[in-house]
């Protein structure tokens, strides 16, 4: 076994508090702070890359509904609604960095970064994009139902500011649904 | 978990608080990314999560309390039947709700004997606004249960409790209830104002 030393701990003493004035500096500098910070920006949890995929769906789907038509008052409430979703998604998959943002994703190209979940897994409507034909209430109610259900069950297990963004947004597409009913 | 008699205990809303304000909850706004998961960490998390849960017990008092008043002032009977069903929802929750704290070890806040009123009820327009803001402000008291209670993935049959295997199950009953509050709202608001019938973000 190798004996420790009075220099092995003057050798370590030295580190640690080499360390420790890294620390300092670090501390002291936040323009620093921050670009390190950006450089090893976290992978925006899955629940939120999915549910941007899931407003973007229903935000096509509502298109669908409307094509052609100027859409009744309650559809275009409800196209408001998402279209406020998918911006606070948006804000907050952009609060990760670029790369999330670059990988924001659309029903065309449903990319998710490394460590994200398929947004496809969690209960997301159909993708819309693959029909022309106009969404009818029933498709609809469906569609926001499939998106409440999944948007609660990802809050539950979601960071905290996360899950209050899903559990809200999933309350209002329940209401969506009270609505077309 | 906390005793009745912690210090934590003695910071729950105070009963005479007056119909709560919408968003008087707080919680942050949607989405920091940098400091998420902080607000359920273990220590600090029992009278974070606590006051927010006595904080909705507070909000469906009123809304109990509220309801009662405003619904003499109705006249249609639908909106009449809605009420009444809206506030069986609320007086049942209030139960619930102390169930489940008193079952978590902890003093379920008591409620006022009266509340004040925002507005005078003179008419049904009053009636229904003030069910309206009964509404948002549950809402808004579950949004933040939400926010504040630990994250984890749910489990089937536990209690909901701030600690433990019940604080998954804690979050996915906030969530429920923010939902429930956001659909009886959407009722009232479709009265009180029609041209923006729905608002994107409940409880905030």
């Amino acid at each position: 076994m190798r004996s420790v030393t009075r220099r092995t701990l003057l050798g370590a003493g030295a580190v640690v508090v080499a360390g420790g004035a890294g620390v300092g500096v670090a501390a002291l500098r936040p323009t620093d702070h921050g670009q390190r910070s950006a450089a090893i920006a976290p992978t925006p949890p899955a629940a939120l890359m999915a549910a941007l995929v899931r407003e973007q769906d229903l935000l096509d789907l509502l298109e669908r509904a409307t094509t052609g038509t100027p859409g009744t008052a309650i559809v275009q409430a409800l196209r408001q609604d998402h279209q406020a979703h998918l911006s606070e998604l948006r804000a907050a998959s952009d609060r990760y960095g670029k790369a999330a943002s670059a990988a924001s994703p659309t029903p065309a190209s449903p990319t998710a970064p490394s460590g994200a979940a398929s947004p496809r897994s969690s209960g997301t409507p159909s993708s819309p994009g693959t029909s022309s034909t106009p969404a009818g209430t029933a498709e609809l109610k469906s569609a926001e139902t499939l998106a409440a259900q999944a948007g609660r069950a990802a809050a539950v297990s979601a960071p905290a500011e996360l899950a209050a963004l899903l559990a809200s947004i999933a309350a209002s597409e329940s209401v969506h649904v009270a609505m077309l009913t | 978990m906390t005793t009745p008699s912690s210090p934590s205990a003695r910071v729950i809303p105070s009963p005479s608080t007056a119909i709560p304000t919408v968003g008087s909850g707080g919680g942050g706004t949607a989405g920091s990314a940098g400091s998420a998961g902080s607000a359920g960490s273990a220590g600090s998390a029992g009278s974070a999560v606590e006051q927010a849960w006595q904080a909705t017990l507070a909000a469906e008092q009123a809304a109990t309390y509220g309801y009662g008043m405003l619904g003499p002032h109705l006249s249609d009977p639908g909106q009449i039947a809605t009420a009444r069903a809206d506030e069986a929802d609320h007086r049942q929750l209030v139960r619930e709700s102390s169930d489940l704290l008193a079952s978590a070890g902890l003093a379920p806040t008591a409620a006022a004997l009266s509340y004040p009123l925002p507005w005078p009820l003179t008419d049904p327009d009053a009636a229904a606004r003030l069910a309206l803001r009964l509404e948002d402000a549950a809402s808004a008291a579950w949004r933040y249960l939400v926010f504040r209670s630990p994250a984890g993935s749910a489990t089937a049959g536990a209690s909901p409790a701030p600690d433990g295997a019940g604080a998954a199950a804690l979050r996915a009953y906030a969530i429920a209830r923010l939902t429930d509050s956001a659909v009886r709202a959407a009722y009232w608001r479709r009265l009180v104002t029609p041209a923006t019938p729905t608002v994107p973000f409940p409880g905030i």
